[in-house]
């Protein structure tokens, strides 16, 4: 009997996604779980996907990390974007965000950095100045400035144009002229030591990104908001990703499970 | 003077400083081209490395308006030559230990062999030359390659009787 081609991609509704990872779906040790394409096949069921579909539900089921993307503009329009990493490689979505559907690709795990670069909206931005104090600012405001009320939406712009300008004065014309996303990615992943979670925001701007960060002090955690080259902030987000000898752990025990034969799949 | 982690030739225009136990490979000179390896591979069988390129000007201009509208006429060359090609900062930087006005490139990219890279390369002119050198490393280790690249970029010496 020869194994059928296998897809590398299937696309689904974006509630279907939402059951997904909503429900942790695939599981294989799951009976009840189902995931039917856009139209309308059934890709996964009774803890066995159909056929063609065996890698890519394989890797999905394998999942050792999830990082979430979202790009969020001053208009209101909303981007999102997941990347599962697995011993196999990863699974991402694809195609325009405003679409009802969403299509899952397998690609090797070294197309990562590419994924992420694209999701994000990273490119090359003027070069920030260098020898600044990055701005205090409240974390509320990056929330605020985002906000689909306009009251609320002006006020923080206003607020954080103010505390940056002294150090980014070009983004913080943008921020007040509404030209700006909030792009952030949070990742979780199974690593060596143990469940890491981690996360990066920044303002995106025509003349340049603002990271945020945490600074952490004796009794409580101060907000900043600094001029950032998109390479950093690429940098920040790899801080926060799985590291080499996570994902080298995770081929590792795959093996060692296929070796001892188990049917279960997942590290668990 | 030339210690271990240390390149020069009386034909460079620059020393160029690099990790201890990397190798340097002069064969190219001749076309000035000079390349700079770690011993042994980092991540995926990946070497890091650094490539110095000296160009003679021919009369063009030194400055860094000059240099960097140079380098952003070669990114559609860079686009097609390399995969997955993405670039992530082009602007001026001062260059070297003496800081030379000129052009910091960020980009990721591809290997033949499928390992995601990055490129921190910077670009100046002086005396009559084109320095660029080039800083190639595993994507995965970006945090860690910021610290070592900028190290170089900052180390690099600009000789003053080159010419």
């Amino acid at each position: 009997m020869t194994a059928p081609t296998q897809h590398s991609s299937f696309t689904v509704t974006a509630a279907s996604l939402d059951a997904m990872i909503q429900d942790n779906a695939p599981d294989p040790s799951s009976s009840a779980q189902e995931i039917h394409g856009a139209d309308g096949a059934v890709l996964f069921s009774a803890g066995r996907a159909a056929p063609g579909y065996e890698d890519i539900m394989e890797s999905l089921a394998w999942k050792q990390g999830l990082i979430l993307v979202s790009r969020t503009s001053s208009t209101g329009e909303h981007l999102r974007g997941y990347v599962w990493m697995s011993p196999q490689g990863i699974v991402h979505t694809s195609g325009a965000a405003t679409s009802p559907t969403f299509t899952l690709q397998a690609e090797s795990g070294g197309a990562v950095f590419r994924v992420l670069i694209d999701m994000l909206g990273l490119q090359a931005r003027p070069a920030p100045k260098k020898g600044f104090e990055p701005s205090r600012i409240e974390e509320r405001l990056l929330w605020e400035v985002v906000s689909v009320e306009p009251g609320p939406q002006h006020q923080a712009r206003e607020v954080l144009a103010s505390a940056v300008e002294g150090i980014a004065p070009d983004p913080a014309a943008h921020l007040r002229a509404g030209e700006y996303s909030v792009v952030t990615a949070t990742t979780e992943f199974n690593g060596v030591e143990g469940q890491k979670v981690g996360k990066v925001l920044a303002i995106d701007t025509p003349a340049g990104l603002l990271m945020h960060s945490e600074e952490r002090k004796l009794l409580r955690s101060v907000h900043v908001l600094e001029p950032t080259p998109a390479w950093v902030l690429l940098a920040q987000l790899i801080t926060v990703m799985p590291q080499p000898q996570d994902i080298s752990w995770w081929v590792e025990s795959l093996s060692e499970r296929r070796r001892a034969g188990s049917g279960s799949k997942g590290l668990a | 003077m030339s210690s271990p982690n240390s390149y020069d030739h009386p034909r460079s225009a620059v020393v160029l400083y690099a990790p201890p136990e990397w190798e340097f490979d002069d064969s190219g000179l001749d076309d000035g081209l000079v390349i700079g390896r770690a011993r042994e591979p980092e991540l995926m069988d990946f070497h890091p490395n650094v490539t110095l390129i000296q160009v003679p000007l021919g009369g063009e201009a030194e400055t860094p308006e000059a240099t960097l509208a140079g380098q952003q006429q070669a990114e559609p060359g860079l686009q097609s030559a390399l995969q997955d090609y993405r670039l992530l900062q082009l602007d001026y930087d001062e260059v070297g230990a003496q800081e030379v006005p000129g052009v910091m490139r960020s980009a990721a990219h591809t290997t033949a062999e499928g390992v995601p890279v990055m490129l921190h390369q910077w670009v100046a002119r002086r005396s009559g030359v084109e320095v660029s050198m080039t800083v190639t490393f595993p994507t995965a280790l970006l945090p860690d390659w910021i610290n070592i690249s900028w190290m170089m970029r900052s180390a690099m010496e600009w000789k003053e009787d080159a010419a």
